[in-house]
């Protein structure tokens, strides 16, 4: 008793003397400017997000004729204030190195043509979409007046002209522009000889398609320079070598004494910090009670709790046909990627395995109602329904077929080892958590290495990621490999403050919609990766202990890398 | 037990919709990247004005004070209200603006109502806040005449200025810095809400009348909104000045300001780009363009319908229009504590 007393006391006052040593290092240390460092790392950060923001905007503009410009102008001066505050900071000249600083003025500069692109882009956009109403109404016009005065052929011309015109905005090239261009000029030459109001016609005619001519090249040139990647790939760069560059100049200012001297006050208080805190750091052994386990589908599918809500929404016909259009454009645009982007299959995947699971659903229901024929229905509506179901079923196939077969990615011959040991080492710098890895002897499977990289991560990153129960405890993530009844089992163990069954609900929803922020489909996609390879996911969680989630794949390879 | 088929099938219906809720992260990418124009939008393009902005109303009370003063010209015979008249519209009524010693500017003089929703500041948009705005009317030779530092040792030789500055920027004082925010502060209030269209825009059906309601499918349908747009009707882009037909061969004599934002570019595409004017108070501030050329609004959408549309439209037509620009003037409240 006494003597642990003392021993207290003992680190106690060896804590106070580096505590004092602390308070020197810190003062030594205060004049030196890290902070920029950091400071400009987070103002790119800002500046990055509201620059992709800024990009959606601008397609959310360039897709809607009526879309004002009011929002997409807003962007300018927020970003603006950031880029100021950026270059204040490059004014702090000896702290950044000069190839830093030359980067991230390039990267200003790239940020003021991406203002000036979308200026234009707007100014164009504008003219366009406005010539490209009126060009048909304008053809209209002189059809009109020339079968008045029994002109068929400018009749038929412009008729012929204005399609072309049509053919060329789908698709504009420059040959075709060229051989437009010629057209209209000859067209307007010869006008002058027609009446006046058909001259007239004609020559607003001419305008309208010389503006089209003038400005759709180049605005959608404009357009998909502004919306590109290229700056935020830059903030992406500049913002991992602020803060490579932040750690190595701080670490050369520091005096080798004083290094020392903060490694071993560190080591001590982490020792204290350990002898104090080490119970409570080891996961919990009961998380991994097999029993307790959930099965990760049921956390996802809760189809049959939004018909509560029916009452007051009932779907209209026209919201239906809209949302079709939108999974069709989806589907395009998954299938039209030329990258064979595995997150997109991922993605396609998980949305066509929701809309098979409604699909399946709704045709039992119609199966039960043919036999309520007897009630009055109105006929257009279930038409229309019918309608859209069938596209919707279409649809699903269609992303299911491309999330199984349009990206055949090579697969291989992989060790689960190898892949925790991947992704478990960049995730252990996050958040300050603690990684352990406890490998066991497991097979190789066949399997794409880069999907089983995004199954993994997706749930690695969750549990660095999750949230202490409280701030002082240390946050541990066992990651375990193992086979258990002859399949391979990975089990992701944390200490955080876990999910209670009231929150799981939630957790559910988050995954589902909420109106504006980005969801989030790390647990959905690992799951359906899961299923993928003839596996499954569990989840078991206990409040104010933690979460363990266990991904069971089958050890044999026949089985592996099969559809679901 | 009460369900039939189309209760069931809207249940289902619902739970699509939830679902494919979730695509709409991607779909203005998908639509982007297809070019497919998406015509499912049904919102107006024309946004009421905020009943309110958040403002310093100390910092209001000053700014409005040094508005007022001719202290800040040269010679103490001019202020920004002598050209920005908020009784009558917030312009100057004139074609081009006279500023010290009667000299004449070159062109006309905005309304500084709204100005604070305009993307940028001035015809050609060479300011980007209201607070770098004030730098050129100040030290501009024919308007007031000053510079800096002379303002700043008038208004500390006056009890009110030197009072107030220090109490309400305490660490700065008196400075170009802090005349230019306070003045800013005071022009976000310049608004004019509640005009009959923005009633009529929050639902109340009877706010403007048939003439103007006829106006406004008309504005729409003749494509004025392709530019004239958002909460201020215009102010959020450059467009040049005849986009169809040179409007200013036919004018003749080109000034250096009719060349607009290329001044500030250089770039030849600006030549003759202006900033798109706000409509808002189009109703009070005749005379109108850049040039003050045009003495009435209905002459001002003649020469739109020629030079920006490249078309001509039916008189009827273009009086509902004026009549429904009419309805897009709301009123000026002057903000207190
Ligand atoms: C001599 C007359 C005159 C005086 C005095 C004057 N202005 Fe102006 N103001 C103008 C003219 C002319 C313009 C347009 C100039 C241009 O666009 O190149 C203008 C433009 C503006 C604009 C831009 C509006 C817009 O939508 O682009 C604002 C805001 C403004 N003035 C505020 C002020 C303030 C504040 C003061 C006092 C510090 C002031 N003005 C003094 C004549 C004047
Ligand atoms: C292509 C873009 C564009 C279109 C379309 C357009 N305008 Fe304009 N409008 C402008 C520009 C630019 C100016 C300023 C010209 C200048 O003064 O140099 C302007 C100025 C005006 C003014 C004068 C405002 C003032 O305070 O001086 C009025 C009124 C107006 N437009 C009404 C209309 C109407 C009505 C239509 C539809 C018939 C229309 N505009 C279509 C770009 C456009």
């Amino acid at each position: 008793m006494n003597n642990t007393t003392q021993l207290n006391k003992g680190i106690l006052l060896i804590a106070l003397l580096f505590a004092g040593a602390a308070i020197l290092l810190f003062m030594q240390s205060a004049n030196k400017s890290a902070g920029v460092y950091s400071e400009g790392a987070s103002t790119i950060r800002k500046i990055q997000t509201l620059d992709a923001n800024w990009s959606v905007e601008a397609m959310k503009v360039r897709t809607n004729p009526l879309a004002d410009f009011d929002l997409l102008s807003a962007f300018a001066p927020e970003v603006g204030t950031l880029k100021e505050k950026l270059s204040g900071l490059l004014a702090v000249e000896d702290e950044l190195s000069e190839n830093l600083g030359d980067d991230i003025n390039a990267y200003i500069s790239n940020l003021n043509a991406k203002e000036e692109q979308l200026e234009r882009f707007k100014s164009g956009y504008a003219i366009i979409r406005n010539s490209e109403r009126y060009l048909p109404l304008a053809a209209n016009n002189i059809v009109q007046l020339s079968q008045n005065a029994k002109q068929y052929e400018i009749a038929d011309e412009v008729s012929g002209l204005s399609n072309e015109m049509r053919e060329y905005m789908a698709a504009p090239s420059e040959s075709h522009r060229a051989r437009l261009r010629l057209l209209l000029t000859d067209f307007s030459e010869r006008s002058i000889h027609f009446d006046s109001a058909l001259s007239d016609g004609v020559s607003n005619f001419v305008s309208h398609g010389n503006v089209l001519l003038d400005e759709s090249i180049s605005t959608e040139k404009l357009f998909r320079e502004a919306t590109s990647d290229k700056t935020r790939e830059e903030a992406e760069i500049l913002v991992r070598a602020l803060s490579s560059t932040g750690a190595v100049a701080d670490k050369e200012k520091q005096n080798y004494l004083y290094g020392a001297l903060g490694a071993l006050l560190a080591s001590i208080i982490a020792g204290i910090a350990m002898i104090i805190k080490r119970k409570s750091a080891d996961p919990s052994s009961d998380l991994k009670r097999d029993g307790d386990f959930e099965d990760g589908d049921n956390l996802f599918v809760d189809h049959d709790e939004v018909g509560a809500e029916v009452g007051d929404t009932i779907a209209t016909d026209k919201s239906v046909i809209e949302n079709v259009d939108i999974v069709d454009s989806v589907t395009h645009y998954c299938s039209s990627t030329k990258t064979s982007d595995v997150s997109n299959q991922i993605f396609a995947g998980l949305i066509s395995d929701d809309l098979m699971e409604i699909v399946r659903k709704i045709e039992a229901e119609k199966e039960r109602d043919a036999d309520l024929s007897g009630y009055a229905v109105d006929a257009a509506l279930s038409d229309k329904t019918e309608d859209s179901y069938q596209h919707i079923s279409r649809i699903a196939k269609k992303l299911s077929s491309y999330a199984t077969n349009a990206v055949e990615e090579n697969k291989e011959w992989v060790n689960i080892n190898d892949v925790i040991r991947e992704v478990a080492t960049p995730e252990s710098q996050h958040n300050g958590a603690t990684v352990r890895v406890k490998f066991g002897d497991i097979p190789h499977i066949i399997a794409s290495p880069t999907e089983l990289k995004c199954l993994f991560k997706n749930l690695v990153h969750n549990a660095v990621s999750s949230v202490r129960s409280d701030e002082e405890q240390e946050l541990v993530v066992e990651i375990e490999t193992q086979t258990l009844e002859g399949q391979i089992a990975v089990t992701i163990t944390d200490n955080g403050a876990g999910v209670d069954s009231e929150k799981r609900k939630n957790i559910t929803k988050l995954f589902k919609t909420d109106g504006n922020t980005p969801l989030d489909f790390s647990l959905p996609s690992s799951n359906y990766l899961a299923k993928r390879y003839g596996g499954k996911l569990l989840l078991n969680s206990i409040p104010n202990k933690g979460t363990a989630v266990r991904v069971l794949l089958p050890e044999n390879s026949e089985l592996a890398g099969v559809a679901v | 037990m009460k369900y039939n088929l189309i209760s069931r099938l809207s249940i289902r219906i619902f739970q699509i919709k939830q679902h494919l809720r979730r695509l709409k992260i991607l779909y203005p990418v998908g639509l982007c990247l297809l070019g497919v124009h998406y015509p499912v939008f049904s919102e107006e393009p024309i946004k009421p004005i905020p009943e309110t902005v958040e403002v310093d109303f100390e910092k209001v009370e000053l700014g409005k004070r040094l508005f007022n003063d001719t202290l800040l010209s040269k010679d103490n015979t001019v202020s920004c209200a002598s050209c920005h008249n908020l009784a009558t519209g917030g312009d100057d009524d004139r074609p081009v603006s006279v500023g010290i010693d009667g000299k004449e500017g070159p062109i006309n003089a905005p309304t500084v109502f709204n100005s604070g929703l305009n993307f940028k500041q001035f015809w050609d948009g060479r300011a980007s806040t209201l607070a770098d705005q004030v730098d050129g009317p100040i030290q501009n030779e024919v308007e007031m005449g000053s510079i800096w530092p002379e303002i700043v040792a008038k208004l500390y030789k006056n009890d009110f200025y030197s009072k107030e500055f220090k109490k309400i920027y305490p660490q700065e004082g008196i400075s170009r810095n802090t005349v230019r925010d306070a003045i800013a502060e005071f022009e976000k209030t310049l608004i004019t809400p509640n005009s009959p269209f923005d009633l009529w825009l929050r639902g109340s059906k009877n706010a403007i009348n048939t003439q103007q309601k006829r106006g406004y499918e008309l504005f729409k349908s003749y494509g004025c909104t392709s530019c004239h747009q958002g909460t201020n009707v215009g102010g959020n882009m450059f467009q040049v000045f005849g986009v169809l037909n040179s409007y200013f061969l036919e004018r003749g004599n080109i000034t250096e300001a009719d060349m607009g934002r290329y001044n500030i570019t250089g770039n030849p595409s600006d030549k003759h780009a202006f900033k798109v004017p706000s409509l808002r108070m189009a109703a009070h501030t005749a005379p109108y363009f850049h040039d003050g050329s045009a003495k009435t609004l209905r002459e001002a959408v003649d020469v739109m319908f020629k030079f920006q549309l490249g078309r001509e439209a039916p008189d009827q037509d273009k009086d509902d229009i004026v009549e429904f620009i009419k309805s897009l003037a709301g009123t000026y409240t002057a903000v207190t504590k």
